[in-house]
Formats: C-alpha cells, sequence, structure tokens
C-alpha cells in the first residue's frame, strides 16, 4: 500500500514547495499551496479508516527491501490515530497561521518539516528511523520557538535544545545497546525476539529501556523533565504554541507507549504513575500561580499529561483507552485554548492575565471558543474534558494516586476561573493587581511588541470554532468515540500490553452523563471556586508570586535530568 | 591577528583539488567507499576553506549564496520525484526503477548513481549555506 | 578498554553540558558526548569484520555496514543541531554581550539580584 509512504512523503513535498515559493518570490500563494498536502494526508486516513478499523496494519517497506534491512512504515490502529491526530491539529494550526501576515515561506517550510518528522515518528516501525523524526521534529521546533526573535523565546529555544539533545543522547545510547544485542533496527522484530527471552536474560535491554524512555520523557516534559515546557510553549509564535503542545507532546509520549509495549517493560508502570500524578499535581500548583496567560496554559500541559502518564501506569483494562482519549481530547481543547489566548495576547498587546483587555465584547466567537476550551479542561460536563477524566477515574479506580489527580482537578477549575479574565468584560482587579504592582513593578518580560495588529484576523475563526464543536461533540457522544478508540487500539500490539477483561471489552462505562456522575463534579467545581478565591486574598497573592518566581536555572534543570535517569534505571533494574 | 599568504595561496590551490575531490566520492559512491554525502560535505569543506581564508565574500562570489539555495531547493525536489518515481512504477518508494535484472559487467548501478549525484548537490550545497551564512553574521 | 574510554568520552560531555557555564562551550559539550555515541556504534561495527562491505572484492569477512550508514545520519543530524544552536547562541550573544548562561538568564528574566 504506498498511501502510507505517501503520509509521510506529501509533508516533505509541501515543504519543498514553501522552500521554492521563498527563492522564486511568488511567497504567498507558495506558502499556501503548501499546505495542500494537510488535506491529501487528511483524505487518504479517511479512505484508510475502514480498513484499519477491520484491524488491518499496512506495512510498507521503503525502496522495497525486507525488514531486517530495510525500513517499514506501518499503518495500524494505532498510528492512523496519531497521524489523524497530527494532520487535524497541524490543519487547525495552519489555517491560525494564515490569519497573520508575518507566517512566510520560511514558516510554513519548518512548519511543514515539523509535520513530516512527527508523521515519521508515529509511522515508523524503526528505532533508529525514529530517532531521526524525533530529531525532525525537534529542529524544526527549535527554530519555531525562536521565530519571533524575542530574547525570551530565544533563551527558551536554546534551553529546549540543550536539554532535549541531552536526552536524545541517551536515546540514541539505548538505539546502540538495542543493535548490540539484538542486531536489528525493527521494532517488530525485536518484540518477537524479547518474547522469547526470559526478563532476567535482558539485564541490558533494561538499561536501553531506561534510556529510551528518558530521551522520550524530555520531550514528553513529565517530571522531573519539564522544566523547558513552560518558557518554550509560551513564548513560541501563537499558532506554534498551540500545535507544540497540542500535538508534539504527545507523539513522543505514544513512541513511548510503543517501547514500552514492544519490550513489555512493565515494571515501569508504578513510576510512571506516580510520575503522572506527582506531574498533575505540581504542575497545577505552578500554572494557579501564573500571571502570564500562556505561561499558564503551557503549565497546564504539563499537568493534563501527568494525567495521561497516570492513566497508563494504571495498568488496568481502561487505562489504554483512558490514556489515548485523555491526549486525544486534551490535543483538541488545548490547541483551542492556546489559539484564542494568543488572539488575546494579539489584540492587547499584552500578556500578563491583569493587563490584557477581555476580548469578550471585540470577538465574542473567539471569548464563546476560550469558554468551551476551559469548561473542557476543568472538566465540566458534557465537554469532553469531562468524559475522559471520567475514564481516568475508571482506570485508576481507587489508587491512592488518584487523590492527587482529584486536588488537581480543583486548581484546574480554580485556575481556569482567574483565565476567563481575559474573555469577561472588564472587573476591578482587586487586591492582586495592586499587590502584583507593588511586587514586581510589572517588568516588562510581560509586554510584547506594540508594533502588533490590534485585530486578530478572520481566518483564526476557522480553527477556534471547528475545535470548540470537536470539544463538544466528543464530550456529548463520549461512549461511541471512547469505544472507538478501544476497537482501533486493541488490535495493536499495545492491547496486549494492557491486561483486558475477560470478554474483551474494555469495560467503557454504559453512559457518562448519569446524575451521579454530575453530582460528582460538583464539589470540585465547588472547591475550585473557593480555591480561586483563596487565590485572590492577600496572602494567597504573596503566595503565588513567590511561587512564579521560583524558575530553575540551566545547571539545575540538567541536574534535574540526571536525577530522572537515575530514577528510571533504579526502576528498570528494582 | 594578522592573515599570513601562506594560508591564502594554499587553500586557493587546494580548493580546486577539495572540489575534483569531492565529485569523485559522489561519482563513485556506487563502487568504493563514499557517496552523495560524504562527497557533497568535502565539496562543502572546500567552499569553507575559501571562506576562511579569502572572506565569506570570495566564496559567495565563486558560489553566490542564492544559487546554492536554488540548487538545493531543486536537488531536495529531485530526491523526491526520484522516490516517488518508483511508487508511480509500482515498485515502492525509492525502488530502483532503472534496474532490469541483467547484470552489467562491471557492477555498476545507474539509479544508486543519480540518487548520489542529487544527495552530492543537496548536502554540498546545504553544508556550504549554513557556513556561508555564520559566516555572513561576523 | 576501548569501551570504557569511550565511556569516558561520553561523561565528559555529559559533565562539560552541564557544569559549564559558557554556551560555547556547552555546544562543544553537546559535540563531543554526541561523537562518543558515534563512537560506541562505529567501533562496535569495526568488530565484525574487515574487509569494505562492498560486494565482488572478494577476500575477508566485510564489516556490518549498517552502523556506518546509521552515524552517517546521526552525524548530519548533531552537525543540524550544532549549527542552529551556535546561531542561537550567537544571537543571544550580540544582544546581551555575553556567554555566560547565568547572566543572559538573569537579564532575560530581569531578576534583580
Amino acid at each position: 500500500m504506498s498511501s502510507v509512504v505517501l503520509l509521510v512523503v506529501l509533508p516533505f513535498a509541501g515543504a519543498m514547495i514553501a522552500l521554492v515559493g521563498k527563492l522564486v518570490r511568488a511567497e504567498p500563494v507558495l506558502s499556501v499551496i503548501s499546505t495542500v498536502p494537510l488535506l491529501g494526508m487528511g483524505a487518504l486516513l479517511v479512505m484508510q479508516f475502514p480498513a484499519v478499523l477491520d484491524g488491518a496494519a499496512f506495512t510498507y517497506s521503503l525502496g522495497g527491501w525486507p525488514e531486517p534491512a530495510g525500513i517499514a512504515l506501518t499503518l495500524d490502529g494505532f498510528g492512523w490515530l496519531s497521524s489523524v491526530l497530527v494532520v487535524l491539529i497541524s490543519t487547525m494550526v495552519v489555517f491560525a497561521s494564515f490569519s497573520s501576515r508575518r507566517y512566510r515561506s520560511t514558516y510554513f517550510f519548518v512548519l511543514m518539516l515539523l509535520v513530516a518528522g512527527m508523521q515519521v515518528v508515529v509511522l515508523t516501525e524503526d528505532i533508529f528511523t525514529m530517532f531521526v523524526g524525533f530529531e525532525i521534529v525537534a529542529i524544526s521546533a527549535y527554530v519555531l520557538i525562536a521565530f519571533d526573535r524575542t530574547d525570551e523565546g530565544l533563551l527558551a529555544s536554546l534551553k529546549y535544545l540543550l536539554l532535549s539533545s541531552m536526552g536524545i543522547l541517551f536515546f540514541l545510547f539505548g538505539v546502540f545497546l538495542l543493535y548490540r544485542d539484538f542486531g536489528t533496527l525493527s521494532l517488530r522484530i525485536m518484540a518477537e525476539d524479547s518474547a522469547t527471552t526470559p526478563m532476567a536474560e535482558m539485564t541490558s535491554v533494561h538499561l536501553a529501556v531506561a534510556a529510551l524512555c528518558v530521551g522520550i520523557g524530555v520531550r514528553t516534559a513529565f517530571m522531573p523533565f519539564h522544566t523547558w515546557l513552560p518558557e518554550a510553549h509560551a513564548y513560541a509564535p501563537h499558532p506554534v504554541s498551540a500545535l507544540l503542545s497540542g500535538v508534539l507532546i504527545k507523539i513522543s509520549f505514544f513512541a513511548m507507549l510503543r517501547i514500552i509495549a514492544v519490550f513489555r517493560a512493565t515494571y515501569l508502570s508504578d513510576l510512571l504513575l506516580w510520575i503522572g500524578a506527582a506531574t498533575a499535581f505540581l504542575a497545577v500548583v505552578w500554572a494557579l500561580a501564573q500571571r502570564d496567560a500562556k505561561r499558564l496554559l503551557a503549565y497546564h500541559s504539563i499537568s493534563q499529561m501527568g494525567y495521561v502518564l497516570a492513566a497508563f501506569g494504571a495498568t488496568s483494562a481502561l487505562s489504554l483507552t483512558a490514556a489515548f482519549s485523555h491526549a486525544m481530547h486534551h490535543a483538541l481543547f488545548k490547541s483551542l485554548l492556546f489559539l484564542v489566548a494568543g488572539a488575546a495576547v494579539q489584540m492587547s498587546g499584552a500578556r500578563d492575565l491583569y493587563l490584557i483587555r477581555p476580548i469578550g465584547r471585540r470577538a465574542p466567537l473567539l471569548a464563546f471558543g476560550f469558554v468551551v476550551g476551559a469548561l473542557s479542561i476543568a472538566g465540566v460536563p458534557p465537554f469532553n474534558g469531562f468524559a475522559s477524566k471520567q475514564l481516568i477515574t475508571s482506570a485508576l479506580d481507587h489508587h491512592p494516586a488518584y487523590a492527587l489527580l482529584w486536588i488537581t482537578a480543583v486548581g484546574t477549575t480554580a485556575s481556569f476561573i482567574k483565565v476567563s479574565r481575559i474573555v469577561l468584560p472588564r472587573r476591578p482587579a482587586g487586591p492582586a493587581l495592586q499587590i502584583t504592582k507593588l511586587m514586581t513593578g510589572l517588568r516588562s518580560a510581560h509586554r510584547v511588541p506594540v508594533s502588533e495588529p490590534a485585530s486578530a484576523g478572520v481566518m483564526i475563526h476557522i480553527p477556534v470554532v471547528v475545535l470548540g464543536l470537536l470539544c463538544l461533540a466528543t464530550g456529548v457522544f463520549a461512549r461511541p468515540v471512547s469505544l472507538l478508540l478501544a476497537s482501533l487500539l486493541s488490535p495493536t500490539g499495545l492491547g496486549a500490553f494492557t491486561t483486558t477483561s475477560a470478554a474483551g471489552d474494555p469495560a467503557i462505562p454504559a453512559t457518562f452523563l448519569s446524575g451521579a456522575k454530575l453530582l460528582g463534579a460538583l464539589p470540585v467545581l465547588l472547591l475550585g471556586v473557593l480555591l480561586y478565591a483563596g487565590t485572590t486574598t492577600v496572602p494567597g497573592t504573596r503566595l503565588a508570586r513567590r511561587i512564579e518566581r521560583i524558575m530553575p536555572e540551566l545547571r539545575t534543570i540538567l541536574l534535574f535530568f540526571v536525577f530522572g535517569l537515575a530514577l528510571f534505571a533504579a526502576a528498570a533494574y528494582r | 591577528m594578522r592573515k599570513t599568504d601562506i594560508l591564502d595561496v594554499v587553500s586557493r590551490k587546494l580548493a580546486p583539488f577539495m572540489f575534483l575531490f569531492g565529485l569523485y566520492l559522489v561519482s563513485h559512491g556506487d563502487l568504493s567507499p563514499g557517496g552523495g554525502f560524504q562527497g557533497g560535505v568535502v565539496i562543502a569543506s572546500g567552499v569553507i576553506l575559501l571562506a576562511m581564508a579569502k572572506g565569506s565574500a570570495a566564496a559567495a562570489a565563486l558560489l553566490p549564496v542564492r544559487k546554492l539555495a536554488v540548487t538545493e531547493a531543486v536537488a531536495f525536489g529531485l530526491i523526491l520525484a526520484v522516490g516517488l518515481a518508483g511508487v508511480l512504477m509500482g515498485a515502492g518508494f525509492l525502488a530502483d526503477v532503472l534496474y532490469d535484472g541483467t547484470l552489467l559487467p562491471i557492477v555498476r548501478t545507474p539509479f544508486v548513481f543519480i540518487l548520489n549525484l542529487l544527495i552530492g548537490l543537496k548536502v554540498g550545497a546545504g553544508a556550504s549555506l549554513i557556513c556561508l551564512h555564520l559566516f555572513a553574521q561576523e | 578498554m576501548a569501551w570504557y574510554l569511550i565511556g569516558a568520552i561520553f561523561l565528559a560531555g555529559v559533565w562539560g553540558l552541564i557544569a559549564l557555564p559558557n554556551l560555547i562551550k556547552k555546544v562543544v559539550a553537546l559535540n563531543i558526548a554526541n561523537s562518543a555515541i558515534i563512537l560506541f556504534f562505529i567501533y562496535f561495527g569495526s568488530l565484525s569484520g574487515d574487509t569494505a562491505p562492498i560486494m565482488g572484492d572478494g577476500a575477508g569477512t566485510p564489516v556490518d555496514p549498517l552502523p556506518q550508514a546509521l552515524m552517517l545520519t546521526a552525524i548530519v543530524v548533531g552537525v543540524c543541531v550544532v549549527a542552529l544552536a551556535l546561531g542561537l547562541v550567537y544571537r543571544l550573544y550580540t544582544r546581551y554581550g555575553t556567554l555566560d548562561i547565568r547572566e543572559i538568564e538573569r537579564k532575560v528574566w530581569k531578576r534583580d539580584e
């Protein structure tokens, strides 16, 4: 099936068109044309849908070489889902990018390379090709983060570069160990080989898996590798933030899932569960303390990925479906939130929550989209965040770590009441603003150049409306959507990793919107309101300022990395 | 730091040979160690040598930045096209479309030769561009 | 013996990346660690044979060509990352007049100390 290879080659062709556009001085036209391959990829994915749903897996060997020597691409249910996520969010981001004239062919060249890299990562069967895909993704991401050439953007990009290059060194080291032990790079063959080898005889494989997980962990940004994300996602251009938070961190998470499944590294699941819960909780504390709108959202990305990781680490019948559905839903609502927050920042020329002029009256549609996104992330029924949090609750099944996630939900609600400031009509800011002004003197780091256009453009309404509707639809039709996810995931190698129930049915709740569940969401919301009220008091604000100012230096960040590495190695050899 | 004439003369005499050696590596990649990438880098290192000895303006006069950029983009496109040619002929991406099943007396594979040539162009132009841009910022 | 040597190079690179405050030195350290990984592959590949892996040459066992091909790719990727990193460092240097990451961070975030 040549359609699999087209899914990878088409974005490269788009990048080439943008590159040519830069040289022949037909920039606007060719920039638009360069994104057309996304539509082609979407069409290919739709065409493959019935076959993939039947459990078919299309494998394609590059150059017609069979697998031990050649590089194989595989499109199965897992690859299809990840690919759909990439194509959907990228298309939305492209629409948002059209709304600003700053983004010319260079931007679209790098953007399409990023898409191509992500497609390589999700579709490849060869672990070295996965490394190359990760590096294509990373290099394009570095360029895009620094694209506006602001000071913060440059520094964030460099930090991300140093940290993730260090991570990828360990990834490559893991690849080396695997090649030494298995004599092949194909994940499929490695899975077959390691299935017949007893665990005790694979000592160096454990080290390799730990190294691979650490390398990927930097990209997925769970603790203690998360430190680059708030800056990188906050100071990137607005559409890029949506893409980075929406897709990029999921792609690496999916890759980690695959690697853990291939080597049956179940011993990591407890570690992942606790890391996930701790990540979710700590990140939301920091999120609550932020004043910068985009930084706040970036911390929420870390926090929500913590949920995903915890759900996966629970290794119950539902955990794979729960992790996937929350990752998908997070992609939808977080891109939506970032796009609207970006538009709000652009319209008022300020990043600070207390300085942004509310967009409610000037752009009601965007404001409405933002409210949908905020309700989704806060887990308010009937939006999709509520549905996937239901799944996570069932997946964790009263595990002690669930308490942390429950508190996180309260914090999420509180912080989104705080962010609602950017859409609702202006209110007196109360003590929060006064103290903010006193303590920080309104640092100029929170302002953006005034030369920005005051309007957010027309095109940005398309992605906001589409994503908002999707958030609602996946929430209302939660049961069919999660059944679809479960049936796409179960025939793949991943399904074997989680223990499914005897009937093979992954025990998806019959209804997501029963009265008891709605009541269960109520205390979270009430406590969230209380917590928000708490943060607006004088001591609350002071504490928040203090937390906000904790920003680790680069050296500390790199030491975090070594700590995380030791953690994973210890788990592997326990 | 003062620059001596030795660097100037040696690099001027050496650079053409580096280009030649790069071309040799590119064109014999299917027969001997070497290939498009290695040859391209050798060519680029010739450009870098010129740029370091004579200044990036001199190197840019020999190989204008714009032409290098065009070469790179075109080579990129052609590589994709050659790869897709295999798909169109039903043989798969990057499959050898020129191989007809007969072994030639000397073991040359025209398809690999063409790929090497394109990769050599792409890498040579790309690596030279990176360095010329870095030098130009000084 | 050679394995330990390569491991030492790798650790030296990682140490430099963590401990040195100078950004250029950090980038160089990154490159050193990257080279150590490349050496791992190449040395492992070189143990598998003694002649170039070209058909029709005859004598000797050919080496495993895969590690060489992989490392060529890894080198390219490494060069791209280093070029980009140097570009970023250069931009930061022109704005802040220093290569010390601690000082740059202080200036960007306007920490008063």
